[in-house]
C-alpha cells in the first residue's frame, strides 16, 4: 500500500517539477523497492516485519555497515578520488603526457587561462603535473609499503609465535637492517641495480620490513599467552591457524595505524631520493615538482602548493580509511 | 590400583556409583618448568609444579581437585590437554597410554626394552600407545577460569562454537556448522539470536555458557572445568554449577573439576584430592575427606571454611610459615615445615611420605606414626 502512495506521490511531483529531479527521485524509489520488485512474496507485512527483526539482530553487526561512518566516507571518496587520477589521467588532463614534460621557453607562470594553475620550472603544467603525479606516487607507495607490510607481518608473526632461536636471529637481522640509514640503502640500491622504479621500490620496501615486524611481534608476545589461544589449541587448530586467524586480527589495529600514516612518509622520501637525482627522469611525481619548486615558494608558491595539496589529500585519505577500517574491525567499540 | 568392587551408600549421584569405570588414570606424571639463567642461559633449576601425582577417573564421575593457588592445580589440566609436556609419567585414556610428549615415550621404551635383548620392529611400538591425535582432542576438552579472555574478542560466537566443529570434526559446510551451533547453544540454554554477537556483548554467565558449549561441541567423555566459576558471582555461580551438572546426567560426562572454593567442591565431587606443591596429600571419596580427614594439611584446610552454624564452633588449625618455593621444596614430606604434626611420625623431614591407605578409596601421602598401636586404622603401605 505504502509503496502506491508513494508511487502517486511522485508521479504528482514530476508533473509539477522539473524532469531532472523527479527521474531522480524515481531511481531512489526503484533502488530502495528493488527487493519488492523482484520478490513479490515480501511484500507481505509478516515477511517484512520478520525481515525487520532479523536485520535488528544482524545490521550492527556487519562489517560494511560498520564502516558506514562519516569519516571512513570522506577517506573513501579522497582516495577513489586519488585512484581516478591515477587511472584516468589521461583524460582528465589537458595536456598529455608528453606535453606535460616538455621543455618550454618560460618558466614559473602566474595562473593563467592556458594553465589554470600556473607553471612550473621548464614552464610545464602545473595542473597536468598535478593529475599525472597520481599514477607515479600510488604506483611507488602503495608497492613498497605492501612489501613491507607483507613481509612485515609474516616474520613478525613467526618470531613472535615461534620464540626461541628463530626469533633471535630474525630479529638480530632486523637489527642490522634498522642500524642502516634507509636514504643512503636506497641511493647504493638504486646505484648497483640502475634506476629503474622496481629497483627503488624494494629498496623502500624491505627497509620498512623491520618497522611492522617489531611491531606486531610485541603484539603476539602479548597475546599469544592468553587463555583463548589455548582453547584454539584444545579445539585443535594448528600454528599457522592459530597464527593467522587467532592472533593476527587481534594484532592488526597498530599495523593498520602505521600503514596509513607511512603512506604519505613513503611518497616523501621518494621526492628526497628524486631531489638528489636518484629517481626515474621520466616519472612525473608530486615529491619531486615540491623539491624543484622549493627555491620559488615566494615568486611561484603554486608550483609547490597544489603538489603539496595533492599529498595531503592521498594522506589524509588513506589515514581517514585506515582509521574507520580498524574501528569497523574492532567489534568492541559500539558507536560508529 | 584396582577398581574397587564394594559399593558405597552415598546420598548423592548414586547413578555413578553402580558402574564404575576408569576412563582416564594419570601415574606418577611430573611436569616441571625449567628455569634458565646465568651467563649462557643454562637450565638452572626447575619449578616442580606437579610432582609425581597418580589418580584415576571414573566415568560420569566428578574428581574434585583443591588445593591453594599455585600449587599446580592447572598444570594437571593443562598436562592431560597437551598444553604443557610433562618430564615424567603417563596418562592413560580407556587403557590405552597417551603420548603426550614423544621424547618422553621414547624414554620410557628405552627403559623398558632395557633388560630384553632386541626386539622386533612390531615388538617396539607399544600396542597399546597412542598418539595424541584429533580423536583423543574430542575426547578431552577444557573449560576455562576466566570466561572474558578465553573467548577470542574478534570472532563471532558461531565461529568460535564451530572451531571444534570445523578442525576436529571437520564440518565444511556453513549451514550445517551454524544448525550445530545453535543446537549446542539452546543445550546450555541460549537462544539463536546470540549466534552472530561478539563475545562483549555477553555478561560473565552467558560467556562461560558459551565455554561450555564450545567444549561440549565434539561429544567429549572428559571435561577439564579449570575454576570455572572463580570468576563469577554467586548467584550465577550455582546457575553454572546446576548446568554441568545437568550436562553430566544428560552427556555421561566425566568431570575434572579444579578450585579453590571447598563449598563448590562439596556441592559438584563425588570425589576430591587435595593438593598441596606439587602433590596429592589426600584423596579419596568427598564424604570421608570432608567429614573425616585425616591428613594435616586437609584438617587445616577443612577448619579454615566458613560455617554456616553460629553455634558450632570449629578450633581452627592456623598453620605457620608460607607456601615452600616449589623450585626447592623441602626435604621429605613438602609440607613438612608447616605441619603441626611434625615429629609424631616416623621420618618426618628426612624420608619422602608414603601413599598409605586408610580405608578404600581414601589415601594420604605422610609418613606412618611412631607408635603403632596408634597407627591409622585399617592402615595399609601402597608403596615403600
Amino acid at each position: 500500500m505504502k509503496q502506491e502512495v508513494s508511487l502517486e506521490q511522485l508521479k504528482g511531483e514530476l508533473e509539477a517539477e522539473e524532469e531532472k529531479s523527479a527521474s531522480k527521485a524515481v531511481f531512489k524509489w526503484f533502488f530502495k523497492n528493488i527487493k519488492f520488485l523482484l520478490i513479490p512474496a515480501s511484500r507481505l507485512e509478516e515477511l517484512t516485519m520478520r525481515e525487520r527483526e532479523y536485520e535488528k539482530s544482524v545490521s550492527k553487526r556487519k562489517f560494511l555497515k560498520r564502516l558506514k561512518s562519516i569519516l571512513t566516507i570522506i577517506g573513501v571518496i579522497l582516495v577513489l578520488y586519488v585512484i581516478t587520477l591515477a587511472v584516468f589521467g589521461a583524460w582528465i588532463s589537458p595536456f598529455t603526457f608528453a606535453e606535460a614534460d616538455d621543455v618550454y621557453g618560460v618558466y614559473w607562470t602566474a595562473p593563467s587561462p592556458l594553465h589554470p594553475l600556473g607553471t612550473t620550472y621548464m614552464g610545464r603544467d602545473v595542473y597536468a603535473r598535478m593529475i599525472y603525479g597520481a599514477r607515479a606516487s600510488l604506483t611507488m607507495a602503495l608497492p613498497a609499503i605492501g612489501v613491507s607490510l607483507g613481509f612485515g607481518i609474516l616474520f613478525g608473526l613467526i618470531s613472535g609465535y615461534t620464540g626461541g632461536w628463530l626469533d633471535t636471529i630474525i630479529m638480530r637481522l632486523f637489527d642490522i637492517m634498522l642500524a642502516f640509514p634507509a636514504l643512503i640503502f636506497a641511493i647504493v640500491i638504486v646505484s648497483i641495480f640502475g634506476r629503474q622504479l622496481n629497483n627503488i621500490i624494494m629498496a623502500y620496501g624491505i627497509l620498512g620490513i623491520p618497522y611492522y615486524s617489531r611491531l606486531i611481534r610485541g603484539n603476539v608476545l602479548q597475546a599469544k599467552e592468553l587463555p583463548y589461544i589455548q582453547a584454539a589449541k584444545v579445539a585443535g587448530a594448528k600454528n599457522w591457524r592459530i597464527m593467522f586467524r587467532h592472533i593476527l586480527p587481534n594484532t592488526i589495529q597498530p599495523i593498520i595505524i602505521s600503514f596509513t600514516l607511512d603512506i604519505g612518509g613513503v611518497i616523501l622520501s621518494f621526492a628526497g631520493l628524486a631531489f638528489l637525482g636518484y629517481s626515474d627522469p621520466d616519472l612525473i611525481e608530486w615529491g619531486r615538482d615540491i623539491s624543484l619548486a622549493r627555491g620559488h615558494i615566494l615568486t611561484a608558491p603554486w608550483a609547490s602548493l597544489w603538489p603539496g595539496v595533492m599529498i595531503i589529500i592521498t594522506v589524509l585519505g588513506f589515514m581517514l580509511l585506515g582509521d574507520g577500517l580498524r574501528d569497523a574491525l574492532d567489534p568492541r567499540l559500539k558507536n560508529l | 590400583m584396582t577398581v574397587s568392587k564394594e559399593k558405597y551408600e552415598y546420598s548423592k549421584n548414586d547413578y555413578s556409583k553402580s558402574s564404575k569405570k576408569v576412563i582416564l588414570s594419570v601415574r606418577n606424571l611430573k611436569t616441571y618448568f625449567p628455569i634458565y639463567g646465568g651467563l649462557f642461559k643454562r637450565r638452572i633449576a626447575d619449578v616442580k609444579a606437579v610432582d609425581g601425582v597418580s589418580f584415576d577417573m571414573y566415568e560420569g564421575e566428578t574428581l574434585g581437585l583443591v588445593g591453594e593457588s599455585g600449587c599446580g592445580k592447572t598444570t594437571v589440566g593443562n598436562t592431560i590437554l597437551n598444553l604443557v609436556k610433562p618430564t615424567a609419567g603417563e596418562v592413560i585414556y580407556r587403557g590405552k597410554k597417551l603420548i603426550i610428549s614423544k621424547k618422553l615415550h621414547k624414554k620410557q621404551m628405552k627403559e623398558k626394552e632395557k633388560p630384553e635383548l632386541k626386539l622386533t620392529k612390531v615388538q617396539k611400538k607399544d600396542a597399546k600407545a597412542i598418539d595424541y591425535t584429533t580423536e583423543i582432542r574430542k575426547k578431552i576438552q577444557l573449560v576455562f577460569q576466566d570466561p572474558d579472555s578465553s573467548l577470542n574478542p574478534r570472532w563471532k560466537i558461531v565461529n568460535i562454537i564451530g572451531e571444534p566443529l570445523r578442525i576436529l570434526e571437520g564440518m565444511k559446510k556453513r549451514n550445517k556448522i551454524r544448525a550445530r551451533v545453535l543446537e549446542l547453544l539452546e543445550t546450555v540454554s541460549m537462544k539463536a539470536e546470540h549466534l552472530d554477537r561478539f563475545p562483549h556483548e555477553f555478561s560473565g554467565g552467558q560467556k562461560q555458557r558459551i565455554v561450555i558449549a564450545r567444549a561440549l561441541a565434539c561429544n567429549p567423555d572428559i571435561m577439564i572445568l579449570d575454576e570455572p566459576t572463580s570468576a563469577l558471582d554467586v548467584s550465577v555461580q550455582a546457575q553454572i554449577l546446576n548446568l554441568l551438572r545437568d550436562l553430566q546426567s544428560q552427556f555421561n560426562l566425566s568431570y575434572m573439576f579444579i578450585t579453590h572454593d571447598l563449598s563448590v567442591v562439596h556441592h559438584i565431587a563425588d570425589r576430591i584430592a587435595v593438593m598441596y606443591l606439587g602433590k596429592f596429600v589426600e584423596r579419596g571419596p568427598i564424604e570421608k575427606v570432608f567429614y573425616h580427614p585425616v591428613h594435616p594439611y586437609t584438617k587445616a584446610l577443612l577448619s579454615a571454611r566458613p560455617t554456616f552454624d553460629p553455634t558450632s564452633r570449629i578450633t581452627r588449625i592456623i598453620l605457620e610459615g608460607d607456601v615452600p618455593s616449589p623450585i626447592n621444596p623441602p626435604e621429605g614430606c613438602a609440607f613438612n615445615p608447616r605441619c603441626y604434626e611434625k615429629g609424631k611420625h616416623i621420618g618426618c623431614g628426612k624420608e619422602d611420605p608414603v601413599e598409605i591407605k586408610i580405608s578404600e578409596d581414601h589415601y594420604i601421602m605422610c609418613r606412618p606414626f611412631a607408635k603403632e598401636e596408634k597407627s591409622y586404622e585399617g592402615m595399609e603401605y601402597i608403596s615403600d
